[in-house]
């Protein structure tokens, strides 16, 4: 059964004169990871960061079309970004702890200025985030040490379990692993087969091998243009575009 | 992915795959030779068949081990990843052709010569003439990409098989007529099915290509 | 080409300026210990009881301290770091997070401006209008040491605001978080170290300051009562009795100047050990 959790509609952003995605319609379904894929600058960071109200956030940057969560249009002038954020997680591409906080802060953080107070929920929701993420055995001693002390791989899994202690029903990950080894590349793909069960995952990825193991959907834009989209293992081995199959040979 | 670099080998593997092919042309033309001509020389000729299916043998191995190389190095995809996996299936293919090949020779060899004949082998060399075009033509569409002309020799198949059975109706009808030449017939119709069977191989090929170029895999649909 | 020879002059040559970097820099550092040598040496001798607790002595007298003028440094001082400090961090946060905006880009010249302006400048300045209608007092002193402080902790307050990679900031935007939480309770909880070391540097400037205090809390013989009244200033005090020509007067100038490098001393320390605790506590 087909169940469409965000639908995007005619969706094109600028920053300030400059266009980066133009007319962009997609269909992302329920409980699916989609792998956004495309040269340097074609728009796919802007991409996902439209899908959480990130964008908005740049200085001179603006947007036109619709994007539907469950049916509601997020850029409706009665929605509180703040609000759509919390059921939208992301995750960037450098592992970005908040500084100066220990690793139980760090997960806590979104709970508790989101008003979660008591010590004792708290405690529960960052033990089950931080297992989710697949770092509770290596922090469990250690919740009060520094974010900053864990290995990148390990920071970049502390940032899934902060995003994914607000239980948002999306996680958005723009190039998760490009600053990973790659065991810990290995680490947040095989996390990522996890949370598909809970969640629907959108990543931007550089790395093509990366896209065809972990997604479910290729979207593949080209200069803000949604080229191709497809199941990934229709479009990594016979793409609909010639430009699909110029790229994903290398021969771009 | 080194895309010049990738080319460069893709070239190199399809050139292997001509010189498997040509091998398997020349030995088709050489048991022609053995079953039809009559040559003086056939024991030295038998011999030129053996050396090419050793050297078939040889392609096929290192072809193989190339193939492999370069899935595990380059990890193509698309178009590329559908290039490598049809070299893969033509070279055994084309390695199957090889033995086939050979074996119409060793049955030539041991061919008698019977005047009798005559009727059933110009429908024999027919068939011999059909499947070395489909041969060729296989595999120049295999090396030039050439869907058309692979279409057209899947569809050159059925001919392939009806000829088949034209000759071995014949040869049944030999047989009847005098007993005499029931062990030749036998060797006859053995021909026969091999170099049907050589045809399928092409067809094999020909099916390659249009997967490559299309991504669809067309093989065993005339059976629904 | 002989690689081996080069490598050994490049090698050389990496070694001397090495060596000039760390010449250069113990140079710098001489003057530094020097003061504090001669400080210690002058003035160690003064130091008693009686000097911090007595009103200063006339030339004639051998006893009494500068009492009134650290205690009147202690208020202006702190009146000034109480009332300047959070309005400089705003002021900071602003022009950090709204960089384009044309009231900050303004400010920001403004900011970088006062920076430069000499002390006496804005001592003359609060003179001429606050302390000409109202006359000296503490009050005028700290406004004073205000202009100095402000134009410096909002500057290193957004130089270490930027540093801070916008990715963090929008990694707390992305938490559902709205952004003014994300700044006062994510951002600068994160720099305090960083953002009190601009403070601490602050603090040390203006407890020196001299020249904008003679215009406005002038000075005072004994203790003031209120904040209204002329008040005595270390500084002010030492500044004062190095050029009276006694040398009781001036052996109580070096005990001053102790003092007044102890206290700077004491409170960047005292500050980093306090942080240190904070942070062994949270992060152990």
């Amino acid at each position: 059964m087909k169940k469409t959790l965000i639908e995007v509609k005619n969706l094109s952003a600028w920053f300030k004169k400059n266009q980066a995605l133009s007319e962009v319609n997609v269909e992302i379904e329920k409980n699916k990871v989609v792998a956004i894929i495309g040269p340097s600058g074609c728009g796919k960071s802007t991409f996902i960061r439209c899908l959480n109200r990130l964008h908005e956030e740049v200085e001179g940057a603006f947007l036109k079309g619709e994007v539907l969560l469950e049916g509601k249009n997020i850029y409706d002038s009665s929605e509180d970004p703040a609000l759509i954020r919390r059921k939208i997680g992301m995750v960037f591409q450098k592992p970005n702890p908040f500084p100066g906080m220990s690793i139980y802060d760090n997960v806590a953080i979104g709970l508790r200025l989101n008003g979660m107070k008591k010590r004792s929920l708290l405690d529960e929701r960052i033990e089950q985030s931080l297992r989710s993420a697949g770092l509770w055995k290596e922090v469990k001693d250690r919740l009060n040490y520094s974010g900053l002390s864990l290995s990148g791989g390990q920071q970049q899994r502390l940032c899934i379990a902060r995003a994914l202690a607000i239980q948002p029903f999306v996680i958005l990950m723009d190039e998760p692993t490009s600053a990973l080894d790659p065991v810990s590349t290995g680490w947040v793909e095989e996390l990522l087969q996890k949370l598909k069960k809970q969640v629907t995952v959108v990543i931007v990825t550089h790395n093509m091998q990366q896209a065809a193991r972990v997604s479910d959907r290729i979207a593949f834009f080209i200069d803000g243009k949604l080229i191709e989209y497809n199941k990934t293992s229709r479009f990594f081995t016979k793409p609909e575009s010639p430009k699909s199959e110029d790229y994903i040979t290398g021969r771009f | 992915m080194s895309t010049k670099f990738f080319d460069e080998r893709l070239g190199h593997l399809k050139s292997l795959i001509a010189s498997m092919g040509g091998c398997v042309e020349q030995m088709l033309k050489e048991a022609n030779m053995i079953i039809f001509k009559k040559p003086s020389d056939k024991k030295k000729i038998y011999q030129i068949i053996q050396e090419r299916e050793i050297e078939i043998d040889s392609l096929q191995v290192k072809l193989g081990k190339y193939c492999y190389r370069i899935l595990a190095v380059q990890s193509p995809v698309a178009k590329d990843l559908r290039a490598i996996l049809s070299i893969i299936s033509a070279n055994t293919s084309l390695e199957r052709m090889g033995d086939l090949s050979f074996e119409i020779a060793k049955k030539g060899r041991e061919l008698k010569e019977d005047p009798l004949l005559e009727t059933s082998l110009d429908c024999l060399e027919e068939l011999f003439v059909h499947i070395s075009l489909m041969v060729v033509d296989c595999l120049d569409a295999f090396i030039n990409e050439d869907e058309k002309l692979a279409r057209h020799v899947i569809l050159q198949d059925q001919r392939a098989d009806s000829l088949k059975d034209k000759i071995c109706l014949e040869l049944k009808t030999c047989i009847l007529k005098n007993k005499e030449l029931i062990d030749t017939c036998i060797q006859l119709v053995g021909v026969a099915e091999k170099l049907e069977r050589v045809g399928d191989q092409a067809t094999n090929i020909a099916e390659e290509v249009v997967f490559l170029q299309t991504g669809l895999d067309i093989k065993h649909q005339e059976e629904k | 080409m002989n690689r081996p020879f080069f490598y050994q002059v490049r090698k050389f040559y990496n070694k001397s300026i090495l060596l000039l970097i760390f010449l250069l820099s113990f140079i710098a550092c001489v003057p530094f210990f020097f003061i504090v040598f001669f400080v210690f040496q002058k003035g160690l001798g003064v130091l008693n009881l009686s000097f911090f607790t007595q009103l200063p002595p006339t030339p004639d007298e051998n006893y009494g301290g500068l009492a009134n003028g650290m205690v009147g440094s202690l208020k202006i001082v702190g009146l000034a770091c109480l009332l300047g400090v959070p309005w400089a961090l705003f002021l900071g946060v602003f022009l950090s997070e709204k960089p384009q905006h044309k009231i900050a880009q303004s400010l920001r010249f403004v900011v970088d401006l006062s920076i430069s302006v000499p002390s006496i400048v804005i001592g003359i300045f609060v003179y001429s209008f606050l302390v000409s209608l109202f006359g000296f007092s503490a009050y005028a002193g700290s406004f004073a040491l205000l202009m100095i402080l402000i134009p410096i902790v909002a500057k290193s307050t957004e130089e270490i605001l930027k540093m801070i990679p916008h990715h963090i900031r929008e990694a707390g935007l992305a938490l559902g978080i709205p952004k003014w939480k994300v700044i006062f309770r994510i951002i600068l909880p994160g720099t305090l170290t960083m953002l009190l070391s601009g403070v601490i540097l602050a603090l040390a400037r203006i407890a020196g300051e001299t020249a904008p205090l003679l215009f406005t809390a002038l000075g005072n013989h004994f203790f003031s009562k209120s904040l209204g009244e002329p008040t005595a200033t270390l500084p002010v005090q030492i500044y004062e009795f190095s050029k009276s020509g006694f040398p009781n007067l001036e052996n109580m100038a070096w005990g001053g100047a102790l003092v007044l490098i102890s206290f700077v001393f004491l409170i960047n320390f005292g500050i980093r050990f306090f942080l240190f605790l904070l942070r062994s506590r949270n992060l152990s």
